[in-house]
């Protein structure tokens, strides 16, 4: 490569650089600032209604399903993103986004940690047993209740058993990636006289891994150091595999 | 849609007031972010929709930071 061609590269990647240094200033209002190393770690945070088919009026708090979808695809392909850390504190929400989203952790190739903070209620419920490991705090709860139809309704019989299945979806998934027994579930899901307004159940933290919903009591600190301790695990099977290949 | 929910649904389907909802939704260099109308080509972020816990610490993608463009597209209100 003669002289000449570098000093053009070099003056081509200048105006680059010029460029994009003029780009921020127009988008951003300043230059670039150095940039943070990336984390390995992904951390998704699902907080207030979890959004499915039907936006919710603008004054509810809401998880936006086709914000988290391809965060989860990023999170997959992605390389350098070794593990995803889930943080939810949760009222519920559409079954079927949260059932969506619950899959997708499960099915995810790499390591996956929840933590359930303030509430994992409902529909937040699988979503919290579907990583690899789940942490609850102390104070946090979950509210374990059946899965109620509004509007319109023509016939009871089909009725009931449409919503019997729609409950059934929630359960199989629940106790698939859980410890909990199907009998257990639905004993909390049915009982009486524990919430003010509903049949079922509120559970606090250490009853949740009492019942074998949630594994473990613990933080931020616990789960994070799960997750980079899953992750040694996983690179060391990759490793494995590899050789046996 | 079935709601899977602790709260009452009349509270969550509640419908307000129309006001003026000037939010908008964008992506700056790979960055979800939640933008409101506060003048003229000029947008607050109000929220940050990233996995990367790295990006919540980018001073430029804080709450509250004000963004100046020029919008290539008409803007959709």
């Amino acid at each position: 490569m003669t002289d000449e061609q570098t000093d053009f590269e070099q003056e081509q990647q200048e105006t680059e650089q010029q460029k994009t240094m003029m780009n921020d200033i127009q988008n951003l209002g300043e230059t670039k600032i150095p940039q943070a190393a990336p984390s390995n770690i992904h951390c998704l945070t699902i907080v207030g209604q979890i959004e499915g088919h039907m936006a919710l009026p603008p004054k509810n708090k809401t998880t936006k399903y086709e914000h988290l979808i391809p965060q989860l695809v990023a999170v997959e392909q992605n390389d350098q993103i070794e593990g995803l850390l889930i943080i939810l504190n949760t009222v519920g929400g559409d079954v079927e986004a949260g059932l969506a989203i619950a899959e997708m952790v499960s099915t995810l190739s790499k390591p996956t940690v929840s933590l359930v903070l303030g509430g994992g209620h409902s529909i937040g419920v699988p979503i919290a047993v579907a990583s690899n490991y789940s942490f609850i705090a102390e104070s946090a709860t979950m509210t374990i209740h059946p899965v109620r139809l509004t509007g319109l309704v023509i016939s009871v019989p089909s009725t009931f058993e449409y919503l019997d299945k729609m409950q059934d979806r929630v359960t199989k998934f629940v106790v698939r990636n859980s410890n909990i027994s199907e009998e257990k579930f639905k004993e909390l899901m049915f009982s009486q006289g524990n919430l003010a307004r509903d049949i079922g159940t509120n559970v606090v933290g250490k009853d949740a891994v009492k019942y074998g919903l949630i594994d473990e009591l613990g933080g931020l600190g616990q789960a994070l150091s799960k997750l980079n301790e899953l992750i040694e695990e996983h690179k060391g099977h990759n490793r494995e595999q590899k050789v046996v290949q | 849609m079935i709601l899977h929910t602790i709260c009452p649904l009349e509270d969550v389907l509640e419908q307000e007031n129309k006001k003026n909802d000037k939010k908008l939704t964008m992506e700056i260099n790979g960055v979800k972010l939640i933008v409101e109308e506060s003048g003229v080509n000029e947008y607050e972020i109000i929220q940050l929709i990233s996995s990367d816990p790295q990006h919540f610490l980018d001073t430029r993608y804080q709450p509250g930071e004000k963004l100046t463009m020029k919008p290539l597209l008409p803007s959709a209100t």
